[in-house]
């Protein structure tokens, strides 16, 4: 080994929080010997807005369109784990309708946000025409959202008690051609990178995170199953009506980048079987609630639990029974997975940087807050 | 003869004569006619240079579901690269205040210049070379090896800790894809038996085109990988590595004096896919049209399986890059030289 | 510490990673014969669904009046204090009407929490999404830039 016997210096590399593959404000101080990384320390707070602050000064009700903005990529789930939060505060029973609704809206962004990331990934890695792909795809379901909710990102549809709309009509049948459409257009995806060998070069035994140290840092989601642990909040501790819907749990034992890919490609196949699912079983009724105009919640406190396409989206809240909440805590699942990037870094290259990062999935919005 | 060479050495030769009978040394005559020559071939290039980005961008668009260039010059975008050169030309000229002035300064004209003086030996036509130097392969493998030079200073002169990592990045892989390239040229040499480009394409002429001949196909592979390594493409893109280094070599550099790496790239690709063309797709050699069109078909398909494999794949990673040289590379190029040898030495060169 | 995929270690691999490469040509081949699926915004634009929510409109009655009752609904449920500044004339009750009316568009969030608030329908998050400005004022919009114009309301 050459850095055995010659001596050399350590040089300190600042990645962001200006760099087009840090996925947002985030700042990595790389500490380099030739390109080889020996320690990263991850510098986060670019994005700092003070969500959890702002939620103690406003109506529960209306700190609902601020969760948006967390996983940006996602809104529905930070919106839904806000929401149950609230509803186990206020035992507030919520129409059936209204849960398979919900279901489908975070099913539905489920797909967007692991388009998304294999776009992104994929440009990390310097695909660039996959990451058009991956856009492309996403389209369909922004033009479904902006039916549905009016919004295409940060759509705030999910409110306390339901939703704030039924699906118009013609929805169904763009979501069913969506989801005819998106299959094939995987099996593309499988041909253009996964079977890729420069792809699988780039990605296979890159970025191991075994098992154990990821349960450790408490890591969640899809970078957790991508190292074989079938854990998943919809199965484990099942919100809406995930009870009711069959789709299997996407585990992939390889541990490395590869695994996570492999896993988030799979989940969007089952994301389609579930909003089929979704859209056969929906029963009529009401889609919202009645509540009052004020919401007072009962003293107490209450987690809602989510799986966001990051992982165990959570959120904490704390009534004194005024019409604000007292705290509001949020446990977003890329925190988590940050904590484990400099033990996943170590050893590996520049290159792999941007590869390692990309296959977490992380998105700033919900790790500043 | 054709028409127009026919018409330039005619003019050649009888201003010659003016010149001399007014008492002139004929050798000033000789620079100046080079000099006239070497002009002509650079605004073609630069011409092309400037097609090709935008070819390059209308194919990226094709893939990937966009239109492409389609506001500037009418519905094509055809001179939209035209407005981008005019845009970094007439930007501010920054030099970071912690960069080494001069080799920064320098940097982009040692990675420009080389690249065009290499053009000085591709035979666009039957007599459509500027000058057919009696050691052309030589002389390519000696120029084109010059700008790594100008990547490097332009890297270390940005003072710049990602320009520097692209630079050493580049320097690696150039030396490492120069050996695969060499040994690829060996197999034509062998073939062609002069390392002279005119002898090169009289060699192929009449279809006997040397990618048909046994073993040079794998020459050909060889010489195409390695250039695409050499023009720094997909998947070899790391010196300057976008979503990595950022910019890598180049990160600094701004306005002119980026557009004169960028215009280096591409004139290196424009080059690399003519010398490809001379090599083995029989150089001019074709049917019914004029050679020199002829030339330029070949070259633009060379060029536009290049843009297509880069729009198509991911990048490696730098010890994926230097093993794929070394281990992979270098082996089958010495068989290929190998076997060339064994085919010449057996069965003769016809 | 090495990847499982190598391009170098045996014949066999390099021909598999050459077919792979040739599979992903064929893909993005495949990709580039299909037609282009962006728009040439601005010169075409596209209908938005009618549930789109951009910038916030006040509705007329059959009468021609506004609808809004300056009741302060959508002031008090706003959670960026985008919506304020409303006062109304000096009737009461219902048959009150907005005087003065400021909405913030660079604060909004277009959550349509207003909307929903509203006990009359007389707010709505229209179709026009091109809400743009110098300065801070020139997002600001009052009662005269956000009344739909006369004539429309009364078909209604």
């Amino acid at each position: 080994m050459i850095h055995e016997t010659t001596p050399t210096t350590q040089v300190a590399l600042n990645m962001g929080p200006q760099h087009p593959s840090t996925h947002g404000v985030l700042r990595l101080e790389l500490m380099l010997e030739g390109e080889v990384i020996v320690g990263c320390n991850p510098i986060i707070g670019y994005l700092h807005r003070g969500i959890e602050k702002i939620g103690e000064a406003r109506s529960y009700p209306g700190f609902l369109p601020y969760t948006d903005r967390l996983d940006y990529l996602s809104s529905a789930s930070n919106n839904l784990a806000y929401v149950q939060a609230v509803e186990k505060l206020i035992e507030l029973e919520v129409p059936e309708r209204a849960r398979y609704l919900r279901v489908m809206l975070l099913e539905l962004n489920r797909i967007a946000s692991h388009l998304v990331f294999v776009a992104t990934f994929a440009n990390d890695l310097g695909a660039t025409t996959a990451f058009l792909y991956g856009f492309r795809e996403r389209e369909p379901i922004m033009d479904m959202f902006e039916m549905w909710t009016g919004a295409r990102l940060t759509q705030s549809w999910i409110r306390i008690g339901g939703v704030a709309g039924d699906i118009p009509e013609g929805f169904a049948e763009a979501a069913r051609s969506f989801c005819a459409m998106l299959l094939p257009r995987l099996q593309e995806y499988d041909r253009l990178l996964t079977g890729n060998h420069i792809f699988r070069a780039r990605t296979e035994g890159v970025g191991l995170l075994s098992r154990d140290v990821g349960i450790n840092y408490g890591c969640s989601g899809p970078t957790l199953r991508g190292s074989g642990e079938p854990y998943d909040i919809r199965r484990a501790e099942p919100h809406e009506v995930y009870d009711r819907l069959n789709f299997d749990v996407v585990t992939d034992d390889s541990a490395d980048c590869m695994g996570r890919y492999r896993v988030r490609i799979e989940e969007m196949r089952q994301s389609v079987r579930i909003v089929e699912q979704c859209l056969s079983q929906l029963p009529a009724g009401e889609v919202l609630a009645r509540l009052p105009r004020v919401v007072r919640p009962p003293e107490g406190e209450a987690w809602g639990r989510v799986e966001s396409p990051r992982g165990d989206f959570g959120c904490f809240v704390v009534s004194d029974g005024g019409p604000q909440p007292l705290r509001v805590r949020i446990r977003a699942p890329s925190f988590y997975h940050m904590g484990a990037l400099p033990e996943m870094l170590r050893g590996w290259k520049i290159g792999d940087v941007v590869a390692i990062l990309g296959s977490l999935d992380i998105v700033l919005g919900e790790i500043d807050r | 003869m054709s028409g127009l060479p026919a018409a330039a050495s005619g003019l050649h030769s009888s201003l010659l004569t003016w010149w001399a009978d007014r008492g002139l040394p004929p050798w000033v005559f000789d620079a100046i006619w080079m000099v006239l020559m070497a002009a002509i071939v650079t605004v073609f290039v630069l011409l092309t240079v400037l097609f090709l980005v935008w070819v390059e961008r209308k194919i990226s668009g094709d893939i990937q579901s966009r239109v492409g260039p389609n506001r500037t010059g009418g519905r094509f975008g055809l001179l939209q690269t035209a407005a981008d050169a005019l845009k970094l030309l007439t930007k501010e000229d920054i030099i970071p205040e912690c960069a080494d002035r001069p080799i920064f300064v320098l940097a982009p004209f040692l990675v420009f210049v080389p690249v065009l003086v290499v053009f000085l030996i591709v035979p666009f036509g039957e007599h459509w070379i500027v000058k057919d130097l009696n050691l052309g392969v030589l002389f390519v493998v000696a120029v084109s090896a010059l700008p790594v030079i100008g990547i490097f200073m332009a890297g270390w002169g940005s003072n710049n800790k990602w320009a520097l990592l692209g630079a050493v990045r580049a320097v690696g892989q150039a030396i490492s894809y120069e050996i695969p390239l060499i040994l690829a040229l060996v197999c034509v040499v062998v073939f062609a038996g002069s390392i002279r480009i005119g002898d090169i394409v009289s060699a192929q002429r009449d279809g006997h085109w040397f990618i048909t001949r046994f073993p040079l196909q794998i020459a050909f592979l060889l010489y195409f990988v390695a250039a695409m390594a050499e023009v720094n493409r997909v998947p070899f893109d790391l010196p300057e590595a976008e979503s990595e280094l950022v910019a890598g070599y180049h990160v600094e550099y701004s306005g002119m004096r980026f557009a004169l790496f960028f215009l280096a790239e591409f004139a290196h690709l424009f080059f690399v896919a003519a010398f490809c063309t001379t090599l083995f797709l029989g150089a001019w050699d074709g049917p019914w049209l004029p050679p020199a069109l002829w030339f330029l078909i070949k070259t633009y398909a060379v060029i536009l399986v290049i843009m297509w494999v880069r729009w198509t794949i991911p990048r490696l990673r730098i010890d994926q890059v230097m093993g794929f040289a070394w281990k992979c590379l270098v082996p089958i190029g010495l068989l290929a030289v190998l076997a060339t040898g064994l085919v010449a030495a057996v069965w003769g060169v016809p | 510490m090495g990847s499982p995929v190598t391009l170098h270690s045996r014949p066999a691999e390099i021909a598999l990673a050459a077919w792979s490469i040739v599979k992903g040509l064929a893909v993005t081949l495949r990709n580039a014969l299909r037609p282009s699926v962006t728009r040439d915004y601005p010169a075409r634009r596209t209908a938005l669904h009618p549930r789109f929510r951009g910038k916030l409109g006040h509705k007329r009655a059959e009468d021609g009046r506004p609808r809004c009752t300056a009741c302060m609904a959508c002031e008090k449920v706003c959670p960026t204090l985008a919506i304020r500044e409303i006062e109304g004339d000096e009737a009461k009750g219902r048959e009150r009407r907005v005087r003065t009316y400021v909405w913030d568009a660079s604060r909004c969030l277009f959550c349509n929490l207003c909307v929903e608030a509203c006990p009359f329908d007389a707010i709505e998050l229209g179709q026009e999404y091109s809400i743009v400005g110098d300065s801070r004022e020139q997002t600001c919009f009052d009662l005269e830039d956000l009344l739909e114009p006369a004539g429309k309301g009364e078909s209604r």
